[in-house]
C-alpha cells in the first residue's frame, strides 16, 4: 500500500470536522500537518506556522507518524490563552492515543483537547 | 355560571347540555349524538351479512367428479427452484452485502505504518511549498512569544 492517499475521505472529513469545531470554539485557528519530517522537526513545525496567514493566532499541529514525533507550536496571542502546560497535557493524550494506534482519534481528540484548554478565559485574580 | 364553566374545562366538552334527570343544576351529560349510532349500527350490520355470506357459499359446492390431476415437475424445474434460484439469491445477497466494504478505502488503520504521503490540514491553498518560500525573518517573528511543545511515542 505504499504512495496514494494516506487518509480515506471519511478520515479526512472528521479531522477537517473538529479543526472547525475547535476553531469556532475558541477563535484561533488550528492547522494540523501529518506526514514525513525528516530530522529537524522542531524547525520545519516553525517552518509551517510562519506559512500560516496569520501566525500569531494560530496552533500548528505537526505529527510524523513514521518517526514517532509531535510538535506544537502556539502563537504568541495563542499563548496568553493556552498555556505551554495545557498543551504539554493535550501532547501526552495524543502520545497514548498514537501509541495505542489510534492515528485520526488521537488527532481528533488532540484537537478537541488544546481548544477547550484555549477557550477558557484567563483569570484575572492571580 | 361558574361553576358551569368549569364543569366544561374538566371535561372539555363545549356543547355541554343540562340533563334531564330533576337535579337542581349542575349535572350535564356528554351521550354521543344520535347520527353517529346510528352509523355505527348500520356499518355492524352489514358486516354481519357479510360474515354469514361468506359462511354459507362453501357449503353449496358441488362433489368433485374426479380425482385432480397433478402438474408434472421435470427435473430441470425442480432443480430450477429448489437449488438455482435459492443458491443465486444467496450469491446477489451476499454480493450485495460486501460490495460497500470492497469499494470503500478505509484510509489509515490502527497499526499501520504510514504510507508516506502527507497531508496539511487547515494549511494554506498551496500547501507545504508555502513554507519553502517562508522566510528566517518571517520564522523568528512568527516565533516571538510563542509556545508550544514536542513529544515521542
Amino acid at each position: 500500500m505504499a504512495g496514494g492517499e494516506p487518509f480515506s475521505s471519511d478520515q479526512r472529513a472528521e479531522i477537517d470536522r473538529a479543526i472547525r469545531g475547535a476553531e469556532t470554539s475558541c477563535r484561533f485557528e488550528f492547522s494540523v500537518y501529518v506526514g514525513a519530517v525528516g530530522g529537524q522537526a522542531h524547525a520545519f513545525a516553525q517552518r509551517l506556522h510562519a506559512s500560516l496567514s496569520s501566525p500569531d493566532r494560530s496552533v500548528l499541529i505537526l505529527v510524523d507518524p513514521a518517526a514517532r514525533v509531535i510538535e506544537v507550536i502556539t502563537g504568541s496571542v495563542v499563548r496568553r490563552s493556552l498555556s505551554d502546560d495545557a498543551v504539554r497535557l493535550a501532547v501526552a493524550g495524543m502520545e497514548s492515543s498514537f501509541s495505542a494506534g489510534d492515528l485520526v482519534g488521537g488527532i481528533k481528540h488532540g484537537v478537541g483537547q488544546l481548544a477547550e484548554s484555549a477557550r477558557k478565559p484567563a483569570t484575572l485574580h492571580e | 355560571m361558574g361553576e358551569r364553566k368549569h364543569v366544561r374545562e374538566a371535561t372539555r366538552d363545549r356543547r355541554a347540555r343540562k340533563a334531564e334527570n330533576g337535579y337542581p343544576s349542575c349535572v350535564f351529560t356528554h351521550d354521543s349524538s344520535r347520527p353517529v349510532r346510528r352509523l355505527v349500527l348500520v356499518l355492524s350490520g352489514a358486516f354481519s351479512l357479510v360474515l354469514a355470506a361468506a359462511f354459507l357459499v362453501p357449503a353449496a359446492a358441488d362433489t368433485p367428479a374426479e380425482w385432480e390431476t397433478e402438474p408434472t415437475a421435470s427435473a430441470l424445474d425442480f432443480l430450477l427452484v429448489l437449488l438455482i434460484i435459492p443458491l443465486a439469491l444467496a450469491a446477489v445477497i451476499t454480493l450485495l452485502a460486501l460490495l460497500p466494504s470492497l469499494a470503500h478505502d478505509r484510509g489509515y488503520e490502527p497499526g499501520q505504518s504510514w504510507r508516506g504521503e502527507s497531508e496539511w490540514f487547515g494549511g494554506p491553498t498551496k500547501g507545504v511549498r508555502t513554507a519553502d518560500e517562508v522566510t528566517p525573518e518571517q520564522v523568528e517573528a512568527s516565533s516571538r512569544d510563542s509556545g508550544g511543545t514536542s513529544g515521542r511515542w
